[in-house]
């Protein structure tokens, strides 16, 4: 029997467990205590206004910033000391959600250092198939400074999935990508799913976020609001729900 | 006038960055740096009456010895070595003339272009704003420290060194002008011939300097005379000679207004041609000449950073343009001490400036993606410095290397200006280092165009680098006996001091790196600053 939260009453077994995460930047707190779990197979979906702390979430599951409280585990890594932060670092790949590029480096760099990183040098030629499969393939060798923003969160998602053994962690993925990259995105996150990856996807596009996530946890002002099935967000009257429950409790 | 025009959009945007300034407490530092600026010029320009204070007024029997050498100095440079020196700081003047805008000239506007985008305004402020960034760059300042310096100790005999030193800052007004005037002819040959006329100017520079060291080796370190003329005339600027001091002052300010003129007819012809674009990338030659061709695979995050420098040209231009600066004054000035301690400081400090100090926005938002690699973390301070050692080193080499083919010089000379070097290199990269993790600068480097750090950022930093560098290069220089002018700084204990001492420093540097290194792996406030500062933007 699964382990909940009695706040939310969220089960909390998975690759990825939130338990009472709070992060704060100068005494301004981002996140406030929220909790939530990704099993493997499982695609989570974080939606928000501005400013919800979606991507402070992220950041913290990625382990570059450290909660000021709570817990996060990743593949049973506690990330509250280095050692297990590299240690989760190992299986998961993370796409931030600006640029997340260094500019003065190529694709083939990228790919080149994170698998020199990862120890996984073998698998170079995945890393080719997944850029061209994400319509990259002629700018391998072109710095990513001279990118559009669509062209390097095309890249960022790659490197995310090359990265990723057990988690795979996109903010803003889709964010300024063209309908063909947002497919070739959507089927990414579809096949990571099928690997038995833990996906968490954040994004405003709440359209896209519910055809490709299993279910969605709703953020306003760092705390959690509602986590649903992303088969109740679906459509109009899903979007109508959506604004429902921002403006409902924005409003409270 | 289209440079007068400008001047008015300039005044508004410099006025909204300074309204935009956030938190307010800002504004007093930059004042603050502002009048700390002033105060150095000015503290510069007494420097000739500060030592003839000190070498006419009697001292105790423990300090004759030093008045007397201070005496020695000022005679020996007065008679022998004025001209040499104004000889080799206009070669300096004008080499920063003619190779900045070749070789690194950006044209960055006061806000970057993007976010003027929506505001109605003509391209008129990019030909003042130009102007006003050559005033307040780094390399400007240290011109005018370096001219007032000069005029100073030259017109150490007169009672008016007043119109000297003025004649000086009037000097470094036609230099700024001037080599503003030089960028926008070269963009302007640049956008109407091609990138190649570039390199033809490069290519004819050169073979014109060449040309005159064979022909005449020994009246190049003069500028054939030219430096001679330089002191003579600041030296006779004086109240009795009126004519011939508004003859100068006036000569200056047409030189000015004429230059003013010109650069606004040139900068309008170029503004209204379109930006060349490079037809191939450049890095690629350049990556492949280094033998570093992308088919290579990355072995680790130094590779992948040494790659950076050699493909961005805001970090390898300068060091470029520093290393030929090194080159040309070690070899034209004939190895003299003051040249070599000059470029143990300078090397360290132009790296730093381009790389380590604001390392964090060359890698912008990279740094999120970077950290969130496995060992990443723990890797990349150490690859940051290793890159940089590397730097210094190779550019070392190749000073030393020509020093030998062109003099032979003494060993000790070598000694002195390897341990100097190896000394400043551990000084600055801690300091600059240190200061990218504990206090990193809000200003994203992107791939074209603009400078690793903005004029007023460097300005400040180099100014705190120069001081660090100039008292390390003076306690290893005057530890190993090195001749300064006419002054033999005695060898306390020869070059095991200058080793004992080099230890030590490395010790200290070592111990402070490891300190940061262990702060910026545990610290959950450094590395959430960094993400905040420049990876989330």
């Amino acid at each position: 029997m699964s382990e909940k939260n009695e706040l939310n009453n969220i089960p909390l077994d998975g690759l990825i467990k939130v338990e009472d995460l709070t992060v704060s930047f100068n005494g301004f707190v981002a996140v406030n205590s929220i909790n939530f779990s990704v099993a493997p197979g499982e695609v989570v979906g974080i939606l928000g206004s501005n400013g919800a702390g979606k991507s402070t979430t992220m950041k913290a599951l990625a382990g570059i910033i450290r909660p000021e409280s709570g817990k996060i585990t990743v593949d049973s890594h506690i990330l509250t000391n280095l050692r297990e932060e590299e240690k989760a670092k190992r299986v998961l790949g993370y796409c931030p959600d600006v640029g997340g590029l260094v500019v003065g480096a190529t694709p083939r760099e990228h790919i080149q250092l994170l698998l020199s990183l990862h120890k996984r040098e073998g698998d170079y030629d995945l890393g080719l198939y997944l850029v061209e499969k994400i319509g990259l393939s002629e700018f391998l060798d072109t710095p990513v400074g001279g990118f559009s923003h669509g062209m390097s969160r095309r890249l960022s998602v790659v490197l995310a999935t090359l990265a990723s053994e057990k988690v795979l962690i996109l903010d803003e993925p889709f964010d300024g990508v063209d309908p063909i990259g947002v497919d070739s995105i959507e089927k990414i996150i579809q096949e990571a799913k099928a690997s038995g990856l833990a996906v968490v996807v954040c994004t405003h596009l709440q359209s896209i976020l519910t055809r490709v996530t299993d279910k969605v946890v709703i953020m306003r002002k760092g705390t959690i609001l509602q986590e649903l099935p992303s088969s109740e967000l679906l459509g109009k009257e899903g979007e109508a729900r959506y604004k429902e429950i921002l403006t409902t409790v924005a409003g409270e | 006038m289209n440079l007068l025009h400008g001047m008015s959009d300039s005044l508004d945007i410099l006025s909204f960055k300074w309204r935009s300034i956030r938190p307010k407490s800002q504004r007093f530092w930059i004042v603050a740096a502002i009048l700390f600026a002033l105060g150095v010029i000015l503290g510069t320009a007494y420097f000739g009456s500060a030592f003839r204070t000190l070498v006419s007024t009697p001292m105790g029997e423990g300090s004759e010895s030093l008045r007397q050498s201070l005496l020695l100095f000022i005679n020996i440079f007065l008679e022998n070595n004025a001209s040499v020196a104004s000889g080799g700081i206009l070669w300096a003047l004008l080499a920063s003339i003619l190779l900045i805008p070749l070789v690194g000239y950006s044209f960055t506007s006061i806000i970057p272009e993007g976010d003027l985008a929506s505001v109605k305004i003509t391209d008129n402020h990019k030909i003042s704003d130009s102007l006003f960034l050559q005033f307040v760059s780094s390399i400007s300042f240290v011109q005018i420290l370096t001219l007032t310096g000069l005029n100073s100790l030259l017109t150490i005999g007169s009672d008016t060194p007043g119109l000297g030193i003025f004649a000086g800052w009037a000097l470094w007004t036609v230099v700024v002008f001037a080599t503003v005037l030089s960028a926008w002819f070269f963009e302007f040959l640049v956008r109407k011939f091609g990138i190649k006329s570039k390199i033809i100017a490069l290519a004819v520079i050169v073979g014109a300097v060449g040309t005159s060291y064979l022909v005449a080796p020994d009246q190049i370190a003069g500028m054939f005379g030219l430096g001679e003329a330089y002191a003579s005339l600041v030296q006779s600027l004086s109240y009795d000679n009126f004519g011939i001091v508004t003859l100068v002052i006036l000569s200056l300010f047409a030189a000015i207004v004429v230059l003013g003129f010109l650069i606004s007819i040139t900068a309008t012809k170029t503004l209204q041609m379109p930006e060349k674009t490079k037809k191939k990338d450049r890095s690629k030659i350049l990556l492949a000449r280094f033998g570093l061709a992308q088919k290579n695979k990355i072995s680790g995050i130094t590779q992948f950073l040494a790659n950076m420098i050699l493909r961005q040209s805001n970090i390898w231009k300068p060091l470029l343009l520093s290393t030929v600066f090194s080159i040309v004054m070690s070899v034209v000035f004939f190895a003299f001490y003051q040249i070599l301690f000059t470029v143990s400081t300078l090397i360290p400090i132009m790296i730093s400036l381009v790389w380590s100090i604001n390392i964090f926005g060359i890698l912008g938002s990279g740094t999120n993606w970077l950290v969130s690699l496995p060992d990443a973390r723990k890797k990349l301070l150490g690859s940051i410095v290793t890159v940089q050692y590397i730097i210094i080193a190779m550019i070392s080499v190749v000073v030393i290397a020509l020093l030998f083919a062109f003099y032979q010089p003494e060993i000790d000379i070598y000694v002195n200006f390897l341990l100097a070097t190896t000394a400043c290199s551990v000084v600055i990269t801690q300091f600059a280092i240190d200061k990218a993790v504990k206090n990193p600068y809000r200003y994203r480097v992107h791939i074209r165009g603009e400078s690793v750090l903005p004029p007023n950022k460097a300005f400040s930093y180099m100014a705190k680098l120069f001081v660090i560098g100039f008292i390390i290069a003076g306690i290893m220089y005057g530890l190993g006996g090195a001749q300064w002018s006419a002054f033999d700084l005695p060898s306390v204990t020869g070059q095991i001091a200058q080793v004992i001492v080099l230890l030590i420093i490395i010790a200290i540097a070592r111990f402070r790196f490891v300190s940061l290194r262990r702060k910026w792996l545990t610290d959950t406030k450094i590395l959430q600053n960094i993400v905040k500062t420049v990876g989330s933007s």
